[in-house]
């Protein structure tokens, strides 16, 4: 399900990016958005979607060391380190994300489960707050970021301490 | 048309011409006071510098340590708070709230970090020294992330990914010196904020147009900002206290808002803030400063014998449109509220003491400061939201 969201934003964000490269509206589109081939983009996408984390983030890291700002790039790169444990590096690349786009909803949601995992309910919640403001309630994103909060709630009722999930660095 | 008829068509359409042109060059017509005002407020970016009491200072390998826990939530006391979670990257390194939310609700409003290396004192009430002296206080404080020496120095030392990037930094981190590692990682977060930049906005190009003599790069200023920059450095006085290239003097003065709620401890700022410094084992005239006889430890013996002063540290202007909400308890919403709360307008006339009374501020200029305090984002979305500031009369 989160594969196929992902895969959703990129194509939009690339249908959209191709709009704005064709109606000429910036030459620094140009720069910003490489084509739909690139190598490295496409398929570190296609290893993440395929579980093969360690792949798709050496193969996205070494796109988003070229290309600075293409937010759903990070936003992938942050859900494959998120996969892979590495809570501190998709924390961020969620940034990052959210640095080159305030309103990317997948971010938003991502960025929001991953404070849950650290045990942070008040940031989850404000994430959820956000998205809410951008896409309204019924949106996928703050659906999907609604319901993992409630995963949780259920799973640490209020007065339990949350354990954060141990987090392991690359 | 006749041949002299035609010429005199010709000669008055020059000077139609010539009228527009120095219509439109006015921009650069400043008083000599003015245009030294407004020279004084830059130029952007500053010169790189370094801090003498932290040797970690500019050092790449502290940066990227320094870096990489800035976005862990690793160090805080359960894990669950991090540097990024209320200096959020997104939102100018601020958090959107009146006041801050670690590990419990926090009493002012999350300061930004952009061009936090080139401040004196840090917070609001000046508590601490030194970047990494503020750093440390953020992770030891409880309502913030509430760690302690040993945890940090237990993760440091138990993280290989983190130990590796500690040694390439500061050398091994040896059991039985927890508050070295501690402070060492302090610094590191330092080093890491003093590359925090606020990048060029177009009052920075304006600015440099009028340097340079350049008429057409003074043209593309808009006319609202321009406006905004005159009441700025004019009748505003509002770059009394916001000088200089951030937009900062740097100092302390009181603020009309912050009447606390029933039964609240009022915010005595300054006055607390140096108490805390003068407590702080971790100020620079402490043992973990690596400049211990330099002009900040000076500085600080100064600070501490002189007469204390009440107050709040004058927050600087870069990226404002950003961070939101405004002034020390975070009790203003908007530029316009917070314009509001330092001067008086017609519809409210009343001021603090501490600004000029006699500073009185229609719409209209309320509207052109707020499109001159937007054109202080190197943010061209900030910027180009300039159409309807929501000023109400």
């Amino acid at each position: 399900m989160e594969f196929k969201r992902l895969m959703l934003v990129f194509f939009v964000s690339t249908l959209l990016s191709s709009v704005a490269l064709a109606n000429g509206n910036s030459r620094d589109a140009d720069a910003a958005w490489p084509s739909a081939a690139d190598g490295d983009l496409t398929k570190g996408i296609a290893a993440v979607q395929a579980a093969k984390y360690a792949d798709g983030i050496r193969l996205l890291e070494s796109y988003t060391a070229r290309v600075k700002n293409n937010a759903d790039a990070e936003n992938w790169l942050g859900f494959a380190y998120r996969k892979t444990g590495a809570l501190d590096s998709a924390f961020a690349h969620y940034d990052r994300a959210l640095s080159l786009d305030p309103k990317h909803r997948g971010a938003h949601e991502y960025l929001g489960e991953a404070y849950l995992l650290a045990g942070n309910l008040p940031k989850a919640q404000e994430h959820l707050k956000i998205l809410e403001g951008i896409c309204g309630s019924s949106c996928l994103e703050s659906g999907m970021l609604r319901k993992s909060i409630a995963d949780y709630q259920t799973a640490h009722p209020a007065g339990s301490a949350a354990a954060p999930t141990p987090s392991t660095t690359q | 048309m006749t041949a002299p008829t035609r010429s005199a068509a010709r000669l008055l359409g020059a000077l139609a011409v010539a009228v527009a042109a120095a219509a439109l060059a006015a921009p650069g017509d400043w008083s000599p006071t003015e245009r030294r005002l407004i020279l004084g407020l830059g130029p952007w970016p500053p010169a790189p510098q370094t801090d003498s009491s932290n040797r970690a200072s500019g050092r790449a390998s502290a940066i990227e340590l320094g870096g990489f826990l800035f976005t862990s939530a690793r160090l805080s006391a359960d894990g669950s708070m991090r540097c990024a979670a209320c200096h959020e990257p997104w939102r100018s390194f601020t958090d959107g709230r009146a006041t801050s939310q670690g590990l419990a609700i926090g009493r002012r409003n999350t300061l930004s970090l952009w061009n936090v290396a080139s401040q004196t004192w840090f917070g609001w009430d000046g508590a601490n020294d030194s970047l990494w002296a503020q750093s440390l206080r953020a992770l030891l404080d409880r309502s913030e992330m509430g760690t302690d020496a040993q945890r940090v120095s237990t993760i440091v030392r138990g993280d290989s990914h983190i130990r590796e990037l500690y040694r390439a930094a500061f050398g091994e981190p040896t059991e039985g010196n927890d508050e070295v590692v501690m402070v060492n990682v302090a610094k590191s977060l330092a080093a890491f904020q003093e590359t925090l930049v606020s990048p060029r906005a177009p009052f920075d190009a304006y600015r440099d147009a009028l340097v340079a003599g350049d008429l057409a790069g003074q043209r593309r200023y808009p006319k609202a900002a321009r406006d905004g920059l005159a009441i700025f450095i004019g009748k505003g006085g509002c770059a009394s206290c916001h000088s200089g290239a951030l937009f900062s003097d740097g100092q302390f003065h009181r603020a009309s808002s912050g009447t606390p709620s029933p039964g609240a401890r009022p915010d005595q700022g300054r006055l607390e803030g140096l108490r805390a410094l003068a407590a702080s084992r971790y100020n620079l005239l402490g043992p973990f400063s690596d400049a211990l006889n330099a002009v900040g430890a000076d500085r600080t013996r100064a600070v501490l014998a002189a007469q204390p002063i009440a107050g709040f540290r004058t927050p600087g202007l870069r990226e404002v449109t950003a961070s939101a909400p405004y002034m020390h308890d975070g009790s203003v919403a908007t530029l316009c509220a917070a314009i509001d709360e330092h001067a008086v307008s017609e519809s409210r006339p009343t001021v603090d003491e501490a600004h000029r009374a006699d500073v009185v501020l229609s719409r209209q200029d309320k509207e052109a400061l707020v499109a001159f305090l937007r054109s202080l984002s190197g943010n061209a979305r900030y910027f180009s939201e300039s159409k309807g500031s929501g000023c109400p009369d």
